[in-house]
């Protein structure tokens, strides 16, 4: 047997509990989380119990986790690399073998058992897993940079499990605050999608660095060091992520037909959301028209520059903007509010006068594909490119009011999904009082992840479908539609077409006022 | 000559601390090689050097022929180590241990294990963690010499051992010379003298001197000169430490003695001797001149230097 062999066997023996107790908790949230797709998802007894399988399978993930963190300090520490008081130190180990069993260790009773279980949840929900090897790759290799690499490098340069405990609490919180002061003053919480892989590829050359040195040489301080700065060059391009540069290298100028225009009467005035020590939250309402017909846009993000009577200005971060997501069919001049960030001094400044406001929209445009439709049946469906979905009955046998629908590791790409919901029960004879109502909604995204991260190989994908509801005369309070069974059903695809840049100005903007209770001297 | 060992000038430094000066130290092959010194004075450091344990601030460390700072985890099994602040891997009984370490090294010799575990009346099935002192001492023992290494490093082997244990692994030691080439570090003077070939001593990180046992005890007299008259004041050479003349009798440590050549010129120098006695020293006692000596040279030139 080779040394990294050996080393595999002896490790293997000395944490058999840990990785016993670890495996344990795997199998426990693959027989917990198929549940919510492989019973019925009917009646309201049945709908608690799934909610109380999702607590349980969120504890099992916690768990999951101590578990995979505790396992593999103890790995790496048992051939401490930190010190020189060490018996292996002196016997005749070869780094890179050393390295290599643990590794092969943590492909093994971590890797290989979350590839697994992704498989077996992946089968148990109706998927293929072999269809989905890519994506289980992926996976893998996004498990491996974010949770298992950071944590032996961790233990790595630590001497002891409590200080590589401590090491790890401040990690996270240094990354949290680094994140944190880089979205409040250089991203304003937006960054192009493509920066996850630059991202990606500095979290695994640090790592890799990192983790290489301290083996080949244990120095330890040199690799620390590589270390952290690997932690702040990830900070940093997550910061990049967002700068003006970088949007603009993403999102090309354009001469679209689309229309942005304030729009202050359709659905309530500008009004302020919240009110930062910096910054002012401020909600503007806007039309968005010209939409080519067989396509769609999403608002990504906005960049405001106020301008003020007298010539001063000032200049937001991109801010992301939240499910901005329009299509040119049905209407086509629909009103959105607009999140806007302004200074808190200039906000304060230029109240009760008016300011033109220079907005910078970042805009992802997308392509309708061929729809796929269906007639509800009453069983699961699979939507092509889309996932397998369930009716859900949370009423009587039979009658079904909404949709629940899943997709093999990662959300869908974008689609449209429309509905003809029934103000009746579903198979309520001689009783139908009324025509059919549309309902739509979008699921899906546009990010390019392979694979979520986790065990859980399923994705549940979320449609919020508009006209769900319904006021009956005499009723409290709503009252869910249904989706009868034989109604059709359409799914729209939608592809990237293009990522564009959509300058806009408002003359004459009036600044809101302060919410209530804030005051400028806060 | 050929060395296990052999340091060029070899230098560490922590922070402003010297812990090793410039030391040149050659460790035959086939010895056995005690660094002896006081606690502190650089002997872990040395050893730590030259297993590429700690790297030097300067100078280099050539360990069976090959740089210290270079060997890799195949040059480490032809040398064993054993140290007495070593963490162990406790969990392991020490069966396991032996059985563990047996594929790392291919000259590991199954009889000699069984020989040793018998020797050393180490049992296989307890674990480490509930072994004494001396038996983890023995069980580190076992499992540096059962490879049959060309060259044993030894870390304050034999502190806080029961003489029994303590001889125990001296034997054990005996068995292996000259097969093996055996360089251990000590403050304990007593332990050492009985068995080894060779004696080096490190103070303060410089190393005082550096030679074979038969030749520092050859080299090292208790003079005691009887004159028929008191002693006249005279100039003292350097090789004579602890130099002391009352009324008619005068002593002192003869540090470069050479037998009937050095009896002649004392006699030429004490004219009216009545009687020079040479008697041989102790180790302890030789090193004890030398470290008093060395101090009050210290004491000497801090107190020229003050003057200055």
């Amino acid at each position: 047997m080779n040394q990294a062999g050996h080393i595999f066997a002896k490790d293997t023996r000395h944490l058999r509990w840990e990785i016993a107790i670890s495996l344990a908790l795997v199998i426990a949230y693959v027989v917990v989380v198929p549940a919510e797709w492989t019973q019925p998802l009917e009646g309201p007894t049945q709908m608690v119990r799934i909610q109380e399988l999702r607590v349980l399978a969120g504890l099992l993930s916690v768990l999951m986790g101590v578990s995979w963190w505790i396992l593999i300090t103890r790995l790496v520490q048992s051939e401490s690399l930190v010190g020189d008081r060490q018996w292996w130190i002196t016997k005749p180990y070869e780094w890179s073998e050393l390295l290599g069993s643990k590794l092969l260790f943590l492909a093994a009773f971590i890797g290989l058992p979350i590839v697994i279980a992704k498989a077996v949840t992946l089968a148990e929900a109706g998927f293929t897993p072999f269809a989905h090897l890519p994506g289980l790759g992926y996976s893998l290799i996004a498990i491996v940079a974010f949770l298992i690499l950071p944590l032996l490098a961790i233990a790595a340069v630590t001497s002891t499990f409590g200080r590589a405990t401590l090491t790890t609490l401040g990690v996270f919180v240094a990354f949290i605050a680094l994140e944190a002061l880089a979205s409040v003053f250089v991203t304003g919480g937006f960054s192009v999608d493509w920066s996850e892989w630059i991202v990606l590829a500095l979290l695994l050359a640090a790592l890799c660095s990192g983790i290489g040195l301290q083996y080949a040489r244990r120095k330890t301080w040199t690799a620390r060091v590589i270390l952290a700065a690997g932690l702040v060059l990830v900070c940093v391009a997550t910061a990049v992520a967002g700068s003006s540069a970088l949007v603009a290298m993403t999102y090309r100028q354009s001469g679209s037909p689309l229309q942005l225009s304030y729009n202050p009467d359709s659905k309530g005035s500008s009004f302020t959301q919240w009110a930062g020590r910096r910054l002012i939250g401020v909600s503007v309402p806007i039309h968005v028209s010209g939409i080519a017909a067989g396509t769609a846009v999403d608002l990504n993000a906005v960049q405001v520059t106020a301008e003020a009577a007298d010539g001063r200005r000032w200049t937001s971060n991109w801010v992301p903007i939240w499910g901005a997501r329009y299509r040119a069919e049905g209407d086509l001049s629909v009103a959105a509010p607009l999140p806007l960030q302004f200074d808190r001094s200039f906000f304060a400044a230029e109240q009760k006068k008016p300011v033109t406001l220079h907005l910078r929209f970042a805009v992802t445009e997308l392509r309708a594909g061929t729809p796929y439709s269906v007639a509800m049946p009453k069983q699961d469906f699979t939507v092509p490119g889309f996932g397998i979905c369930t009716p859900v009955d949370a009423g009587a046998l039979g009658d079904y009011t909404d949709l629940s629908c899943r997709n093999a590791l990662r959300q869908p790409s974008v689609t449209f999904v429309t509905v003809e919901w029934s103000n009746d029960p579903c198979g309520s004879v001689g009783s139908a009082t009324s025509a059919p109502v549309a309902g739509e909604g979008w699921a899906g995204t546009m990010e390019r992840n392979q694979a979520n991260f986790g065990v859980n190989g399923v994705e549940e994908v979320g449609i919020q479908l508009s006209n769900n509801q319904q006021h009956l005369e005499g009723q409290q309070g709503d009252v869910p539609r249904h989706l009868c069974p034989g109604s059709p059903i359409t799914f729209t695809p939608y592809s990237l077409s293009g990522r564009k840049e959509y300058d806009v100005t408002f003359e004459n903007y009036q600044m809101p006022d302060m919410p209530p209770g804030y005051h400028f001297g806060d | 000559m050929n060395a296990a060992i052999r340091t060029t000038r070899l230098t560490k430094t922590f922070g402003r601390t010297d812990a090793l000066a410039s030391v040149d130290l050659a460790v035959p092959e086939g010895s056995i090689y005690a660094l002896v010194g006081p606690n502190g004075a650089g002997k872990t450091t040395l050893i730590k050097l030259a297993m590429n344990i700690l790297q030097p601030t300067a100078g280099t460390a050539e360990v069976l022929g090959k740089a210290s700072h270079a060997m890799t985890g195949r040059d480490l099994n032809r040398i064993g180590y054993v140290s007495e602040n070593q963490e162990y891997p406790e969990w392991m009984t020490v069966g396991a241990m032996l059985a563990y370490l047996r594929p790392f090294y291919p000259t590991w010799d199954r009889a000699l294990e069984q020989q040793l575990m018998a020797q050393f009346d180490l049992p296989p099935e307890r674990k480490i963690r509930q072994l004494s002192r001396g038996m983890r001492m023995k069980a580190a023992m076992a499992a540096a010499l059962a490879f049959r290494p060309a060259l044993l490093v030894l870390d304050e082997p034999f502190s806080g051992l029961d003489p029994l244990v303590r001889d125990e692994l001296i034997m054990g030691l005996l068995d292996r010379s000259p097969e093996t080439s055996i360089f251990l570090s000590s403050h304990d003077l007593s332990e050492i003298e009985s068995f080894s070939s060779h004696v080096g001593y490190l103070e303060q990180g410089r190393l005082l001197f550096s030679e074979e046992m038969t030749e520092l005890a050859a080299r090292f007299r208790e003079v005691t000169v009887t004159l028929a008259s008191p002693a006249a004041q005279k100039a003292v050479p350097p090789q004579w430490l602890h130099y002391e003349a009352s009324d008619s009798v005068v002593r002192f440590v003869h540090s470069s003695c050479r037998g009937e050549q050095t009896a002649a010129d004392l006699r030429q120098m004490f004219p009216d001797a009545k009687d020079i006695e040479m008697e041989p020293m102790p180790l302890r006692a030789i090193f004890l001149a030398v470290a008093r000596a060395r101090r009050g040279q210290r004491v000497v030139a801090a107190h020229e230097r003050s003057q200055a």
